[in-house]
């Protein structure tokens, strides 16, 4: 028994010629049966139905821009959906500066998209002379770099271009992939050997053109459970605590973690903590005391098979100490 | 049972035993909501392609309106004089009898809306609106971003309070009267109050059912809670979740005796709604099937009718006596199933 729901790949990254290039591969030789949903130009494949879209926000839950919908997305979802001739696949195609929160929230917790879609793969494309030049010049991705944000969410990272780095740029290069993604494989478009082993996949002989095949052993189960949890506890915690707690949580629940946003009152201090973290990579920074002065944690995450009961216990037990 | 197969005209005439079609009225663009009017001598319905349609209860003489913008939930005055569709561009539009339909902005996106005996609450995701009079009067009640998704009065009469479901979990809105209780949770996306008992069930993202006062947890499924409903009577609940259905039965104590599988469809279940009159219990699926049951009784279909193109909402007729159902291929279908009503 299939279920109805269309199966929506998500394409992220940095280069809109090697984006185009993963569109070819996923329409293989059915493009009459995909649908694109872009918010950039992209070279897309002939017969594929192509929708664009204009980026469209709405807040959501914590008031950040980063826990919204992007009704953009939903909209264009929505029209292809509408057809009698329903798509059989259809790929959102990130702008290069996206936030991916906004467009994993869409397709993961909104009720409409979630009763007729379901998020099949998250592919990141990195192009990698870029990606070489930002390290050279600032040593690691910063932890509010889009690109970064788009490394860290993916199931599966293609880098493209490698073949033109240097030793020592590839290296780099793969010890800043592996940190922000540690769960899931990345592959290097040309084959060409890569000094340091992935750390939570395989190296081969990967190229664009197969990637439809490599995707297919990262698909989410069809019924996976996604989940949204919003924990509103009272109380101000140990800044180291809380710290502990965060870096434990993404170790732990890290491959399932989507995404998560903190606002938490500290010990001693006015103005609050605030975290954003996709899978193992969090960045954190300051943000404005709380309204009526009354200390609090607002977290919320989005993520599949989270151990809800898990989360609440440990942020109550850092908060409060029982 | 016998099962019979044809069409006419594009329109699907297949007839069970005791189940025959109506009528048919063709959208063009996949059907996401179905209301009848109170009084059931109308039957609305809306498409994800923003198209509207009122039609006569036999499913025929449709007028058409188009919103522009996909219908996410349709509902009736309960004077029947007005029908009101909620949009994805945070429109709601008024159709009086006899009128054309009038577009009021509300916000940037509109959920979900129910009307009661306080008016009609509509959903904006970060509020809740509940207008009066055609709109002329509104009261307005801001929430945090997300936490109005879904929306139902706790009973049809006066003095009802409002249910937001949405990001958060699940919160009570006074109108008249400061706070209301809330149960966080996992984002709810289906509610449904128990008509006999007042009992709340909400249905989450992550495949839960919250019953009560007490949020008691149950699972249901894996995936999003897809479809809820109550029996008018016995307290029988219904889940749809990851394409499968299930009734619960409610214990004098509160707890939920269950679940027994329903086993009529041969692919994945879209909507399911009990009826409004005893225990009679219909589904819709992928596989084109509207299946009738009377789980009270029996775990088996009582009547199938095969409608061809995969189903994806239905509306019970105020009297139990009549199904709308929609599908993909954007035709609204009148099944009459006054063989199987209770007298």
């Amino acid at each position: 028994m299939m279920s109805p729901k269309i199966p929506v790949t998500v394409v992220l990254g940095w280069s809109a010629a090697a984006k185009g290039q993963a569109l070819h591969s996923l329409a293989g030789d059915a493009p009459a049966t995909m649908a694109v949903v872009t918010s950039e130009p992209v070279d897309a494949p002939p017969g594929a139905r192509v929708v664009e879209a204009v980026e469209r926000v709405a807040e959501q839950s914590l008031g950040c821009p980063c826990c919204a919908l992007r009704l953009d997305v939903r909209s264009a979802l929505f029209r292809l959906v509408a057809q009698r001739q329903a798509p059989q696949r259809i790929v959102v195609v990130a702008g290069t500066g996206a936030d991916p929160g906004p467009l994993l929230a869409t397709l993961l917790c909104d009720l409409h998209m979630v009763r007729r879609t379901r998020l099949d793969t998250v592919v990141t494309v990195v192009d990698g002379r870029e990606a070489a030049v930002r390290l050279a010049t600032e040593q690691s991705f910063a932890p509010d770099d889009q690109g970064a944000q788009h490394i860290a969410v993916a199931d599966g990272v293609v880098v493209v271009g490698a073949s033109q780095l240097t030793r020592k740029a590839r290296g780099d290069l793969g010890v800043a992939v592996g940190r922000l993604n540690p769960f899931n494989p990345w592959w290097v478009e040309d084959g060409s050997p890569w000094p340091i082993p992935p750390a939570g996949g395989a190296e081969g002989d990967y190229a664009l053109a197969g990637l439809a095949d490599r995707l297919d052993g990262l698909r989410r189960p069809p019924a996976a459970t996604s989940r949204s949890v919003l924990l509103d506890i009272e109380g101000e915690a140990d800044p180291d605590a809380l710290r502990t707690w965060v870096r434990a949580l993404c170790r732990g629940q890290g491959r399932r973690l989507l995404r998560l946003q903190a606002v938490c009152s500290l010990r001693g201090r006015t103005d609050r903590w605030a975290c954003s973290a996709i899978r193992s990579f969090y960045a954190t920074s300051w943000c404005a005391p709380a309204p009526h002065g009354q200390p609090r944690a607002r977290v919320l995450a989005v993520g599949e098979d989270l151990d809800v009961d898990a989360l609440a216990g440990s942020l109550r037990l850092t908060l409060t100490g029982a | 049972m016998s099962l019979q197969s044809g069409s006419e005209g594009g329109v699907a005439s297949l007839f069970a035993a005791r189940l025959t079609v109506s009528g048919a009225s063709e959208v063009g663009e996949t059907l996401s909501a179905i209301a009848w009017s109170p009084g059931g001598r109308r039957v609305a319905a809306g498409s994800l392609g923003g198209e509207l349609i009122l039609c006569g209860a036999g499913g025929r003489d449709a007028v058409r309106a188009d919103t522009r913008s996909p219908v996410l939930a349709l509902a009736w005055s309960s004077e029947a004089d007005m029908m009101a569709a909620a949009c994805e561009d945070g429109a709601v539009w008024l159709w009086g009898a006899g009128d054309e339909p009038v577009r009021v902005a509300l916000g940037t996106t509109a959920e979900d809306m129910a009307w009661g005996a306080g008016g009609l609450a509509v959903a904006l995701g970060d509020a809740v609106v509940v207008m009066h009079g055609g709109g002329e009067g509104r009261v307005d009640v801001e929430v945090p971003p997300g936490a109005a998704m879904v929306v139902a009065w706790t009973s049809p009469g006066p003095g009802a309070a409002l249910l937001l479901g949405g990001l958060g979990g699940l919160r009570e809105v006074l109108l008249h009267g400061a706070g209301g209780e809330s149960w966080p949770s996992a984002a709810v996306v289906a509610l449904a109050v128990d008509p006999s008992s007042g009992v709340v069930a909400a249905g989450t993202l992550g495949g839960e059912v919250l019953i009560g006062r007490e949020s008691k947890r149950m699972r249901v499924g894996r995936d999003a809670v897809s479809s809820l409903s109550w029996s008018r009577r016995r307290s029988l609940m219904a889940t749809v979740a990851d394409g499968a259905l299930a009734v619960r039965t409610m214990q004098a104590d509160g707890t939920m005796d269950g679940p027994h599988r329903l086993a009529g469809h041969d692919d994945w279940v879209t909507d399911a709604a009990f009826g409004p009159v005893g225990t009679l219990l219909a589904s819709v699926g992928a596989d084109g099937r509207l299946v009738l049951w009377d789980p009270g009784e029996t775990s088996d279909p009582l009547e199938r009718v095969d409608l061809g193109a995969p189903l994806t909402t239905l509306g019970w007729s105020p009297d139990g006596r009549a199904v709308a159902v929609g599908g993909q291929d954007g035709v609204l279908t009148v099944v009459n199933c006054s063989q199987l009503a209770p007298a």
